[in-house]
């Protein structure tokens, strides 16, 4: 069950955390800041409103290239995609860069789901909503989420792809939202890596009659472990670091491989057995 | 005196005496659009790619925004509709997407919030062209994807919906009608599949050629296997004999509109309930029936009531041209009501328009939104100037052998009713748009007797 309340005593091993492309990262930051701050001063001379002849949103503008796009000029063609589309590849990417950008501590103190320095994990970028107004203004601002798993601590920053500002950020603490595929893959890894992964080894080898040595042989979705009540026992920091669980797959419809009674914390990277439960794994 | 149309309204006039004029009475209508009327009427917040525009047989024409959102998933913005003959498009909401799907389970095992703790937005389904009968199909960000980052998964497509109308008028001669007056409804249907564990939901839009608005969310997909757990009470047995109880749960659906009547976003919530209050003293000694009016000033939560037969409308400041204000009623009766929750208490809520209060319950996990968790707490008696319409459905699933596998479709769905929209149906054909039929009760030949005329 997602919701298992039976989390047992299990067995604790912690993987040492890699650290790469950390230095890369953090110069990539530095630069995108510069650049910010130039476009900012170039879009405060052109008003939202006045982009495009008849008010009409800037078409086709969604920049191809990763790097930061000129400012919006007068007839639109430029600049941040029109307001309400869904988000281009490279407005999420610039985003993520704008966010980082301003935050010296988020680009240098963070870590990954891999324990990468200066690399905060990733969760995901959506546009923001546009508020009702009288006019029909709209606005075209994103939310870029990330998790540090050096605090852990979720960060929400909320940026204005027009003006190239971050608008507000909040940290939380507390506050799991599901892992990405990403953090997913690292669950199973740290699970395969541990010798309670045995079970799954020898479920792999029922099912397919391979061996299984690497965490691409299954698909693998995650979701977080949310201890019910007071908890003892080493699944306590559940909540307040991140826990997740996995179900795994034999990729191409091939069978489930049931895992679901593991917890993996991505905070401490150990790997736990839950207790026998009346109900069995969910997904 | 009422009239059918503003005579000032040239290009509508001109349509009605000429139907095969319509589409030069659009182009003049636009032509007549200069300055900040062009702004407020044509410029739309995206770009062609992502706007679905559809104008339905009935000559009426949808238009709307779509983006995605990791947990939403298909959010349709600036929604408006223009009838057949209307010089513009009558704008209705300014965002509308789900807001949570609470599926608790009744042995109390689990407690799933799918929006918000499955991301269930960023799980679309990639759909193939048979999934999507006589639409497109758009690409749309998922996680599912396997190349790329989107999937083939967004449908527009429209449906038919048997009869829009199906009448006589008795003072047509037969031979200028032919016989009754009907027309096939259609509707535009926009939809994704979006799934949560073993759950498939399909989060669908039908926007009808009468102005209607039906959300719907059809449960599909598998019994979760995990969730046999259940006992006498809690369950039911499938498969052979009684070794496995599927367990008994809710699928709790909202939905969180945010209406933008006529581009002025300030409206109002006024709510009706009708009651019988006695008997007529002559014989045969009739009920009667009362409707009465209550406006809705604050926040609140409400119940629908099949006894005090309560609903409720969002009120334009916009007039139609009989002089009635504008509005669209929520259809809308909760058949299961969940009272395990605070934010499930009600069927209805109204809230002041606030940005930060998104999701029906789990509103914290988004730390760029309000303190507050959910919608039972964000009903605190702020007065409504812009308020935003929470819809809440629920369903109890009772499994069934039938439910695998895969399980059978079922739906839950409210309506958003244009109330006083148009002065008349939006459908009736051209040679019943006269003040005959719109209410002139004077009309000899009328029949029957128009209720519209004490308002």
């Amino acid at each position: 069950m997602r919701d298992a309340r039976s989390a047992g005593a299990g067995k604790r091993r912690v993987v040492p955390p890699a650290r790469r492309r950390a230095a890369l990262w953090s110069l990539a930051g530095g630069a995108v800041l510069t650049a910010a701050a130039t476009t900012v001063m170039v879009t405060g001379t052109v008003p939202l409103a006045a982009t495009g002849a008849a008010g009409r949103p800037p078409a086709g503008g969604a920049p191809t290239s990763t790097a930061l796009s000129p400012a919006p000029t007068a007839d639109g063609r430029t600049g941040p995609g029109p307001w309400r589309d869904p988000l281009t590849s490279a407005e999420i990417e610039r985003a993520q860069q704008l966010a980082l950008a301003q935050d010296a501590d988020l680009r240098t103190a963070s870590e990954n789901v891999e324990r990468e320095r200066g690399r905060p994990q990733y969760l995901g970028t959506d546009l923001a909503e546009s508020p009702p107004s009288v006019g029909g203004a709209w606005e075209r601002k994103v939310v870029v989420r990330f998790y540090d798993y050096s605090d852990n601590t979720l960060i929400h920053k909320t940026v204005d792809l027009l003006s190239q500002k971050v608008e507000s950020s909040r940290t939380v603490r507390g506050v799991q939202p599901p892992p990405t595929p990403e953090e997913a893959r690292e669950a199973l890894a740290l699970l395969l890596a541990d010798p309670l992964g045995d079970g799954l080894r020898q479920d792999y080898a029922k099912a397919t009659g391979g061996a299984l040595t690497r965490v691409d042989q299954l698909r693998v979705h995650g979701w977080v472990y949310t201890p019910q009540g007071t908890q003892r026992g080493p699944l306590r920091a559940c909540g307040t670091e991140r826990c997740v669980q996995v179900s795994t797959r034999v990729p191409d419809d091939g069978p489930r491989i049931d895992a679901s009674s593991y917890v993996i914390n991505l905070s401490d990277r150990s790997v736990h057995r839950l207790r026998a439960m009346s109900g069995g794994p969910s997904s | 005196m009422k009239k059918v149309f503003r005579p000032l309204i040239t290009a509508a006039s001109l349509a009605l005496l000429l139907p095969s004029a319509l589409p030069a009475a659009a182009v003049a209508a636009d032509a007549t659009r200069t300055g900040a009327d062009a702004q407020r009427t044509t410029a739309r917040p995206c770009s062609p790619d992502y706007v679905i525009e559809r104008t339905l047989r009935g000559g009426g024409t949808w238009r709307m925004c779509w983006h995605d959102t990791r947990l939403e998933g298909l959010v349709l913005e600036d929604i408006s509709f223009q009838p057949r003959g209307q010089a513009e498009p009558i704008r209705i909401l300014h965002r509308a997407a789900l807001a949570q799907i609470h599926v608790p389970y009744d042995n109390g095992t689990a407690e799933y919030y799918d929006l918000t703790e499955d991301e269930l937005g960023a799980h679309v389904n990639p759909l193939r062209p048979k999934d999507c009968p006589g639409g497109a199909l758009k690409q749309i960000r998922s996680v599912l994807a396997t190349r790329g980052e989107t999937v083939s998964g967004l449908c527009v497509t429209t449906q038919e919906r048997g009869f829009a109308f199906h009448g006589d008028n008795y003072d047509l001669p037969r031979s200028v009608h032919g016989g009754n007056e009907a027309q096939q409804g259609q509707d535009l249907v926009v939809y994704t599949v979006n799934e949560a564990g073993h759950y498939h939901y399909i989060n669908q839009w039908n926007f009808s050629d009468d102005g209607t608005i039906t959300p719907k969310l059809g449960a599909a997909g598998n019994l979760s296997p995990d969730d046999f757990n259940a006992a006498d009470g809690t369950g039911w047995p499938l498969g052979e004999g009684s070794k496995a109880y599927s367990t008994n749960h809710y699928h709790n659906v909202f939905w969180r509109l945010v209406f933008d009547p006529d581009t002025t976003p300030t409206s109002r919530i006024e709510q009706y309930e009708t009651r019988q209050t006695g008997y007529s003293a002559k014989e045969p000694r009739t009920p009667l029936h009362k409707t009465t009016l209550k406006s809705v000033e604050k926040e609140t939560g409400g119940l629908t009531d099949a006894n005090a037969q309560r609903w409720w409308r969002i009120v334009s400041e916009q007039k139609n041209t009989d002089g009635h204000p504008r509005s669209w009623e929520i259809a809308h009766h909760n058949p299961t009501r969940y009272t395990g929750r605070p934010f499930t208490e009600k069927d209805i809520y109204f809230t002041e328009y606030k940005a930060g209060e998104r999701y029906a319950s789990d509103n914290r996990k988004s730390p760029e939104l309000g303190r507050l968790e959910h919608v039972g707490q964000f009903v605190d008696g702020e007065k409504l100037t812009r308020p935003v319409v929470w819809v809440h459905v629920g369903y109890h699933h009772i499994p069934r052998d039938e439910d695998q596998a895969p399980m059978p479709v079922h739906w839950q769905s409210f309506q958003i009713v244009p109330r006083d929209v148009t002065a008349m149906n939006p459908l009736t054909p051209d040679h019943l748009r006269l003040p005959r039929y719109n209410g002139d009760g004077r009309h000899p030949a009328h029949h029957p007797p128009s209720d519209k005329g004490g308002k």
